[in-house]
């Protein structure tokens, strides 16, 4: 059985007071915090190895390429992905949904043709598309969400015909936390439209579950590396082997190269030629510590930790008639994420007071507006668990609430 | 804490200068961009003097309690007076230690006001 507290005790951050209270961190899904091991993995190559990769005849460059390349098959097999080349390393989620977007989008949309997506996407994976569309006179089809705040997967399928060129999607809501039923969609879509791409944004959902990128059949998939651990700036891209070739580069320099003469250049056929430039080296060292991390603790357990928490969070709050909760009402079908509001107290509010007991939770529309706008509020507060969470941050946030409802209500 | 301390509470519970204006001067609308919050606001201006002003919005306290101090302090200037309110001005007379994430709280009534004389001016 693993250990909370031993967990916690990998990440120092924890031991620091904010406003003189204890840190309840609970704003792990705008980023978690970082375990020792994956500061010190970094710190490690920038003492020993640093120098650029895929280039030098040297012993550090290749030492620096293997670290680099042993953390792409790491990532790749902890996904499940059949090769290490479906991994693909970006700054981030927002540059790899604008990767395909435009890198695949601008190929291969046409005037008239459709794209079906979310109105809970958040923003970064709803205006790269609305961009493309506009840019192609392509039309863009919002999907609205049933009472549940779920996808009703009957009308979703009736949306998809033949002029429909890529469904995009989230595993999970950054602010409903609700997780999707990908897998069976896909395939349900697949037989509607054999041609089809699916682009999956799992940010909210891939550090909260196991994940098996081949069984999930997915075109496209993103990954936020910061959200599972890893250093800011590292993005993790798959894209399918057989549709790389359909998707062209967005960013072109150095180590993407095969040739380049004065009127032409060829690029290499890997997904190298996705990543132009020196990369985050450090920062996908760092992925790969966190990874480890991870695959140690087990994904099950990051599962079941979630379930529990969720449980004692609405277990705790249950007496409470002036909380408002969005989102599925069932427990199990949420990653570790809870928005809400207290009748009748603007989110920030709250947030400022939590703050004030030391609890980071994020309040606002959460870069969800068609959703906010939707569920006709202002925004919300959302708290969001990991691995390093326990009952007692909950009752601290609980308490926390109570002293909110003090000061702006009574 | 600091923020919500009594004075900065009586505002909030009980704003002055809460409402819809029924045939204003000037109507500006005011979004803050960092959290999606709106207001309404209304002008009635006679021979250059505001006489009225009042707001609606659905924002958290420091946005209210700053629309609140800005309206009573619009009432009975001029238009260059009223163009010549800041932002520290504003802060002070709301008097209470803002961190930087809520300070845009504050400033949207000032930037919806600049917004609306702007307008004013423009349609005359």
């Amino acid at each position: 059985m693993i250990n909370i507290s031993e967990i916690q005790k990998d990440f120092p951050i924890l031991n620091r007071s904010v406003n003189g209270k204890r840190l309840v961190y609970l704003d792990n899904s705008a980023t978690t915090q970082k375990p020792r091991g994956v500061v010190e993995a970094m710190a490690q190559y920038y003492y020993q190895n640093n120098a650029n990769i895929h280039r030098g005849i040297h012993t550090l460059s290749e030492e620096a390429t293997e670290m680099y390349e042993r953390a792409r098959k790491k990532i790749s097999k902890f996904f499940r992905a059949r090769y290490p080349s479906e991994i693909i390393f970006t700054s981030g989620t927002t540059e790899s949904v604008n990767l395909v977007a435009s890198g695949w989008g601008d190929r291969n949309l046409s005037e008239g043709d459709e794209v079906v997506i979310f109105l809970s996407e958040h923003h970064s994976n709803f205006v790269p598309w609305q961009e493309l569309c506009k840019r192609k006179n392509a039309r863009m089809l919002v999907q609205n969400l049933n009472s549940e705040m779920e996808i009703d997967t009957k009308n979703l399928l009736e949306k998809i015909n033949s002029r429909t060129r890529i469904l995009v999607l989230s595993h999970a809501s950054n602010v409903l936390g609700n997780i999707v039923d990908v897998k069976t969609i896909i395939h349900k879509a697949r037989k509607i439209n054999s041609q089809l791409r699916i682009f999956v944004d799992g940010a909210q959902y891939a550090p909260h579950a196991p994940l098996n990128l081949e069984s999930l059949d997915a075109d496209f998939y993103v990954i936020s590396g910061h959200k599972m651990l890893g250093p800011t700036g590292v993005g993790i891209l798959f894209i399918k082997r057989e549709i790389q070739d359909e998707v062209s580069p967005i960013k072109f320099g150095g180590g993407m190269i095969k040739e380049v003469y004065l009127d032409e250049t060829t690029l290499k056929n890997s997904m190298e030629k996705f990543e132009g430039g020196t990369p985050n080296i450090a920062g996908v060292i760092g992925m790969e510590s966190a990874i480890s991390y991870l695959e140690n603790i087990g994904l099950e357990f990051v599962r079941e930790h979630s379930l529990e928490l969720l449980d004692y969070f609405f277990d705790q709050t249950s007496r409470y008639d002036d909380l408002v909760f969005y989102g599925t009402s069932s427990i199990k079908n949420r990653v570790g994420l809870v928005s809400f509001n207290i009748k009748g107290i603007h989110p920030h509010d709250v947030s400022a007071v939590l703050a004030s007991e030391g609890v980071a939770v994020r309040s606002g529309h959460h870069c969800a507006m068609p959703l906010h706008k939707h569920l006709e509020i202002p925004g919300s507060v959302r708290a969001s668990f990991y691995i390093y969470n326990d009952y007692r941050d909950i009752d601290d946030l609980v308490l926390a609430l109570d002293k909110a409802r003090k000061i702006l209500k009574d | 804490m600091d923020l919500y301390r009594e004075e900065f509470m009586e505002i909030y519970k009980n704003p002055s200068n809460v409402g819809r204006m029924p045939s204003p001067s000037v109507s500006q609308r005011g979004v803050n961009e960092m959290c999606g919050d709106e207001m309404d606001l209304f002008l009635k201006i006679e021979s250059g003097v505001i006489t009225d002003a009042k707001f609606e919005s659905s924002a958290c306290s420091v946005s209210v309690v700053s629309s609140s101090i800005l309206t009573e302090m619009l009432v009975g200037e001029n238009i260059a007076q009223a163009e010549e309110i800041s932002k520290e001005e504003l802060l002070s007379a709301i008097g209470v230690n803002l961190s930087t994430s809520r300070i845009k709280c504050a400033t949207l009534p000032l930037e919806t006001l600049k917004k609306a004389l702007e307008k004013y001016k423009s349609k005359k």
